[in-house]
Order: C-alpha cells, then structure tokens, then sequence
C-alpha cells in the first residue's frame, strides 16, 4: 500500500465527488500494488471489493460449463469489481493481473458511499459504474434467471440495455395482488416475499426471492395477474425488463421468443401446480398445513429466518441446559463475553433459533455500517473490524435476529479489553460471590430514534463495541456446538429446519 | 426420551470388555489364586475411571481457556487465502473439470497444508440433491466433540464399575474393598439415574417452558427490576415504604393495591404512579414464580450430581489409596 496519486482527481470516476466523499476516499481507500499472475479475486468468492486500475492490466475470466471466457481485459483508468459491490454478489469472474498493476481499492462501505447521489443528481461515479454494470455484467447475471436459460448472450445483452434498476426500502410493495403482471424482475440484492391476506385477514405467504431469483414470467404468458402482493422485505435492489422489451427486443428473432415464452409457460404452470420450486413446496404446505404450523412459517418469515444463511439450532429435547456452551463461548473469547444467547425464536416447541449471527445473504448490519466495521470474508461470514467499530449500534438496530450485541470500549483505545478468566468460578455454589471478578456487563442497545454518529467521519467518539458470533474466528471447533454433551446444538438451514419438521 | 444419549459404538467396546473379563472370571474357578486375573481386571478399571476422568479434565481444562486446542489458533488472513484458493477448486468442480474424488480431496489438502491451516479446518466432499460435488470446509474439532466424551463417560464409567466387582471376586474382602465396591456403586447408580433424567426432563422442561423458557425468564426478571428501581424513584418516600411492604410480606395484590391507594389519597398523579409500581411488582412477582417454578425442574434434572460429584472425588481419592498401598506393599 502507497500513497494515493496526486492525479486521483483527474479519473473520469471520481472527477465531481463532493468535499465529503473525497475526505472519505482519502482516509478509507488504498493503493495495491499487485505482481503479475497474481489473483485479486475468484469466481464466486465473496468480496465486495471495487478497484480501478491506475497501471498495468487486469484480466477478467470466467468459467462456465467447463469452459473458460475471457471476459475482457482492464488497463489503467479502467475500473472491475461493480458487480459484487453492487449486488453483496460473489464475484462473477476471477480477476487475475495480467501486467504488474497498481490498483485503487475501494471496499464496500465506501463504495457505497460514493455510489450515491450528490445533491439531487446522479453522481459521475454512480452514472459510469451502473453503465459499466450494464454494459459488463448484466448479460451474465440475467442468466441466473431460469427462464432465460436458452437465450445467447447477445440477446441478453440486448434485454440488459433496457433493463431499469430499481432500488426500494423494506416494506415497499413492488406489484399488488391481481394487478396485470407487465413486467419481469430479478432480484439483485435483498429480499421479496410474495403473499396473500385469506378470508379471516391473515397473511399467507406463497414464496419469498431472494437475491438472484426472479420472479413475473408471468407477464410472458396468457396468466397475466398477479398471484399476491410482492412486497421487499428488506432494502432490495431490483432489475426490471418491462414485457413490452421483450417483443421489441426479440422482434426479429421468433424463435427466442417462443422459447422464452414456453419456458414461462411451464414455470408458471409449475408454480401453479404447486410441485417444483422449494417456495411453491412451502407455499402449498403453508396452505394445507394446520394453524399451529402454518403459524410457525408465519413467525419464521415474519422473523426473517428465511434470510439466513445458517442458524444455530438447539434441539431443546436434547438440551440438558448444562450452560456449557455460553460457558465455552465465554472461554474462547479474550473479553470474556458470550457471543451466544439461548433466547431466541422457539420453533415448533422443540427448537430454539439461538440468538447467534445467522451470517445472512443479505447482511443488513453490515450495509449499515458506514465505518467499514464489519465486512463480509470470502467465504460469505461476517466479521466485524474491531479497530473500526465506534460503537454507533446501528448494526446491532438493523439486525433482524437482534444478535449483535455491545460491549464497553477498551480503556486504552487499540487495545482489545483483557479481562481475568476465573469468571467461570462465580458459577460455584457458595462461594461464586467471591469471584465476581471484572467481566464486564454486555450492554444491551437501547433503543434510540436518532444515531447522532450515522454518516459521521472517523473520529467519532467511541461509545462500545459490537459483538456476535464470529465462529470461533481462527480456532479448529465452534466453541459451543464442540462443547455441548448431548450434541443438542448445531448449525442448520432455518428454511430446511422448517421443511424437515413438517414432512 | 432423548436416545441420543444411549447410541454410541463406546457402549459397545465397554460391553464387550466387560464380557471379555466377565468370561475369564468365571473361567478361573479360584479367585483367589487368579493373580494374573486380579492384576488385569484392575489395571483394566484404573484405565477405565482414567478414561472417566478424562470428560472432566477435557471439560474443566476448556473452560479455563487452556486446553492445547487454543494454541492452534491461525490469524484470519491464512483461513481466508485458504478459503480464497478452495473458491478457485470449487469452480473447477462446478465446471466439471475436476470431478475424481480422491484427486480433489488431495489437492484440497495440499492448499491447506501450503496455507498452514490444515488443523483448523478440514475437508468433506458432498452430493447435493442434484448429485454435484460440494467441497466444504469445516472445523477438524481436534480433540472431538464434547457428547462423544460423553458416550466414553457414561459406557466406560458403568463398564469400570462391573470391573470393580470383578476385581473384587464379586465380594470385597477387605475394608478398603468395601469403601471401593460401596463407592463405585453409588457412583454408578447416581449416573444411572443422571442418565435417566436427562434422556427424560428435557421434554419436561421443554413443556414446561411453552410460555416463559428460563433464559427470557431471567432477562423478563432484568429488566422488571430496572423498571421497579425507576419507578420506585418517581414515588414518595410513604408510597415507597407501602409498596416495599407489599413486595416482602408476598400479600394479594389486590388487597394491598387498597393501601397503596390510601398512601396517597388526595394526589391522582402520585395515586396512579402506586398503582404503576404495583402493576410492576405484580408482575415481577408472577415472573419470579414462574422462574422458580422453572428453576425447579431444572434442579430436578441436575439433582442427581449432588450425590454422584461428591461420592466421585472421594472414590477418586480412595482408588489413589488403594492403587498406591497394593504397589507399596
């Protein structure tokens, strides 16, 4: 790492950042200087990284079906990485450096926090980086749609160029319940459910989309409404291809549009059949199932269990509560707080949804977090940046599990707190008072309605720091699944959880 | 039930020696002059109670944060190269470039070795439901999991039990030997009965937690003091000392709400901040007997270790007498 070039300002990309965000660039990007050969990222690793090329050359392959593409080379005053730092995606290519190149790296927080509007205008970086997206990568990601599975990448690249982006916050409804289905959309990032209210007012939820599903092929068949309300159930980014595109776009090719046309036709009538997709399973379950279960799917969306990746799971008819796992989650951290809390969601009355980071696809904590506190590894976990964190809690405010808990800050800013390890003695009969020692208490987050430290620049006055579960970050066992003698807890899909239990 | 507890292959292994030695035994005919028996059978249970020892020193010596599997800890950066070369693997098995099991497997290994994290975290090659390989990373839990030390626990401490009356031809001859048989049984019995209560009260607990478990009980119980704490500093010092009344001698709340009412008859405001404090207490008192209740049935689950801790160090002690004085003399 180096200092950042002088003609930094001069780059197409960052030529109109306003006072702040260029404050921001200086303190939070980087310069790396990479040797030929070297990989900067992989095909399907997580890193959320933006880069521009100030010397040397970068080359983009991807691999599909057993062959290998290259997707392009970038040179300097080129720039790679839009894709995953768009969409928190994993990365559609390995980039590896063609040339000796000396990159500027952006890492998400910050890329975010140029990728905005400057005043009531788009940004020059917001312009150029969407159209890059466009121009790049949109062809590859329409292809994780299934119903554009026979189309060339000309074609879908021709769709790409229409295709509108369409960011909307939790809670927005993105198509009303038999309202005509006129467009198709994929999700980029977030989540949508699909739902219907039934005769006594309750919600049904027929399926949810995740990040890279799609969902309106409808609008390519005679079922043209649609079938419930679709509502985002966290911040979503969207691409929409309105139906019109499609006729206009595949004029001059009939085929491709029959093709396209019956592919949506069997998956509508699929998912109307009730039989293919894991969300029409549950969807059809959700229907036929009896109150008490159907309230369990109904607490597990509305919890938004559905949005984490794996959870840890207590099997309470196993569960001895011997204490031993919060007791080897306290051993394993220098803190001597416990990550893990045995409250949770209780699911079927048999399984407790532990409060532990769930590492969610869509990492709401880590998209709030605007000092680069918590970042997402390769392999899709969250950590949190200890050095980073200033304690602001809007991470801890915008996880829906409610795991991310704080801790005091340390006496000594850098330094992580040292604390006496005989907590585990104030645990005897008798004699535990003795032993108190200087664990410190966690301090639960209060609930406040302004953040007075959002958006603020480095500096801030540290008031704690956030913690949740980090999988026993860098040791060979998970502290509180390795520990448990009757092998109560483990980690589970929550959605395979849930279709376990009903079948 | 939970028959976790009861499916373990070390149940089979005690069995079998068990059988091995039980079968001897009866073969020797003369106890007495079977030395080679005597010496083996209870070398055997000293190995067996060392095994039972073992759970609780792996447990203790964890929770103290200094068992040799936190000296195996890597730096973040290495598990995430390592993580970042598997991604590399994984996408030549997805495109099918790569798809002989054992050559993934080994090349798999070889970056975690190049890396230096091939204690940390381990290989397994899985099918999804489509029959693609998956390549997943998971933690080599080098000392295995704590509920198989468990199963060796519970099987080799029964077998080492058997072993004892084996070892004492079936009726202790001396008083050490009585202190040793009476020991061991009540040993075995108290973990018999552990082993009851925890294949059985889980389920009881569990029921009983439907609408409080223990755990929101207690942070129910939190944040009901730090509410009763402010609302006992917003009343007066009179209303203050009714209500504590209240709180300790455990009265009906609705008799006493009454008094709570007479402490400040005149003041609607100062009135309706009593009534407040009593609702609180109200609640708090309902939650506390909910908790106790709870708290109840998890003793009972645990009750079992009142006997069989206690009577294990003294065995532990009187098994260190008996080995040291047959050596010494």
């Amino acid at each position: 790492m180096s200092e950042l070039p002088k003609e930094l300002y001069e780059h197409r990309l960052l030529v109109d950042l306003s006072p702040k965000q260029k404050k921001l660039l200086e303190s939070e990007a980087y310069l790396e200087v990479a040797p030929a050969g070297e990989v900067f990222a992989r095909q399907g690793e997580y890193t959320g990284r933006f880069c521009i090329v100030f010397e040397g050359g970068v080359g983009a392959y991807r691999e599909e079906e057993g062959v290998t593409a290259n997707l392009g080379v970038y040179g300097p005053g080129d720039w790679f990485g839009e894709m995953s730092a768009l969409s928190n995606q994993p990365e559609l290519a390995t980039y590896r450096v063609d040339v000796r190149c000396v990159l500027l790296v952006i890492e998400p927080p910050l890329f975010r926090q140029l990728h905005r509007k400057v005043g009531k205008k788009e940004s020059k970086f917001q312009q150029l980086v969407d159209a890059s997206y466009r121009e790049r990568s949109l062809s590859i990601h329409l292809r994780v749609a299934p119903v554009f599975k026979g189309l060339s990448a000309s074609m879908l690249k021709q769709l790409g160029k229409q295709a509108e982006f369409i960011d909307l916050e939790e809670g927005t409804v993105v198509a009303a319940e038999n309202d005509p289905a006129a467009a198709l959309f994929l999700v980029r990032s977030g989540a949508v459910k699909c739902s219907k209210t039934d005769h006594r007012g309750r919600e049904i939820i027929l399926s949810y989309h995740m990040a890279n599903s799609s969902f309106g092929e409808r609008c390519l068949t005679d079922h043209r409404s649609w079938p419930g309300a679709y509502t985002a159930i966290a911040p979503t980014s969207l691409i929409r291809i309105p139906e019109a595109v499609f006729a206009s776009t595949l004029a001059t090719n009939e085929g491709a549009l029959a093709l396209l046309r019956k592919t949506a036709d069997f998956m509508v009538a699929d998912e109307e059949g009730f039989s293919a997709s894991d969300s029409a399973i549950l969807a059809q379950r959700a229907a036929e199932a009896p109150a008490a279960s159907q309230e369990q799917l109904e607490i597990m969306v509305g919890r938004q269990s559905v949005k984490g990746g794996e959870a840890l799971v207590i099997n309470l008819d196993q569960c001895v509560r011997c204490n031993a796992c919060v007791e080897s989650c306290v051993s394993v951290h220098e803190d001597r707080v416990p990550r893990l809390s045995k409250t949770g969601t209780r699911v079927q009355d048999t399984f407790t949804l532990a409060s532990s980071c769930y590492n969610c696809e869509v990492p709401e904590c880590m998209m709030s977090c605007d000092y680069g506190a918590i970042r997402r590894d390769v392999k899709g976990q969250i950590n949190f940046v200890w050095d980073n964190c200033v304690g602001c809690q809007c991470c801890s405010h915008s996880c829906p599990y409610g795991v991310i808990s704080m801790t005091p800050p340390p006496i000594v800013p850098g330094e992580k707190p040292k604390y006496k390890r005989h907590w585990f003695l104030q645990t005897l009969p008798f004699v535990g008072k003795y032993f108190t020692g200087s664990r410190p208490a966690v301090m639960m987050p209060e609930i406040k309605e302004e953040h007075p430290n959002v958006g603020a620049l480095r500096g801030a006055k540290v008031q704690g720091k956030a913690i949740k579960c980090d999988l026993c970050e860098g040791l060979p066992f998970e502290a509180c699944v390795y520990n448990c003698p009757t092998d109560a807890i483990g980690r589970e899909n929550p959605e395979q959880l849930f279709l376990s239990m009903e079948s | 039930m939970n028959t976790e507890l009861f499916k373990s292959r070390h149940a089979f292994v005690a069995g079998l020696l068990l059988l091995g030695f039980a079968v001897w035994f009866f073969s020797t005919g003369d106890w007495e002059s079977a030395r080679s028996f005597r010496f083996g059978s209870g070398w055997t249970a000293l190995v067996l109670f060392a095994m039972v020892l073992a759970y609780v020193l792996r447990k203790n010596v964890h929770k103290a944060g200094i068992s040799p599997e936190f000296k195996m800890r890597v730096p973040l950066a290495k598990l995430e190269k390592a993580e970042s070369r598997l991604s590399g693997l994984r996408v030549l098995i997805s495109s099918g470039k790569l798809t002989d099991p054992a050559e993934i497997m080994e090349r798999g290994k070889a970056m975690l070795k190049q890396e230096g994290v091939q204690r940390v975290i381990k290989l397994r090659l899985l099918e999804n439901a489509e029959g693609q390989q998956i390549l997943r990373a998971v933690p080599t839990d080098p000392l295995g999991r704590m509920a198989r030390w468990m199963h060796a626990h519970l099987y080799y401490g029964l077998a080492a039990g058997g072993m004892v009356w084996l070892h004492a031809g079936g009726m202790p001859q001396s008083s050490m030997g009585y202190a040793l048989a009476g020991l061991t049984l009540v040993v075995v019995l108290s973990g018999i009965g552990g082993i009851f209560l925890w294949a059985v009260m889980p389920r009881i607990l569990t029921k009983a937690e439907r609408d409080l478990s223990v755990e929101k009980a207690h942070a129910l119980l939190d944040s009901l003091d730090r509410k009763v704490a402010l609302a006992y500093e917003s009343v007066d010092a009179s209303t203050r000392a009714v209500c504590e009344d209240v709180d300790k001698s455990g009265e009906n709340f609705t008799q006493r709400i009454e008094a709570a009412r007479k402490a400040a008859p005149e003041d609607a405001e100062a009135r309706r901040q009593a009534e407040d404090l009593m609702a609180l207490l109200g609640q708090r008192r309902q939650v506390r007997g909910e908790w106790k209740a709870l708290m109840r049935i998890k003793q009972r689950m645990h009750v079992w270790r009142v006997v069989h801790l206690p009577a294990a160090v003294l065995l532990s002690v009187v098994i260190l007498i008996h080995v040291v004085s047959v050596l010494w003399y």
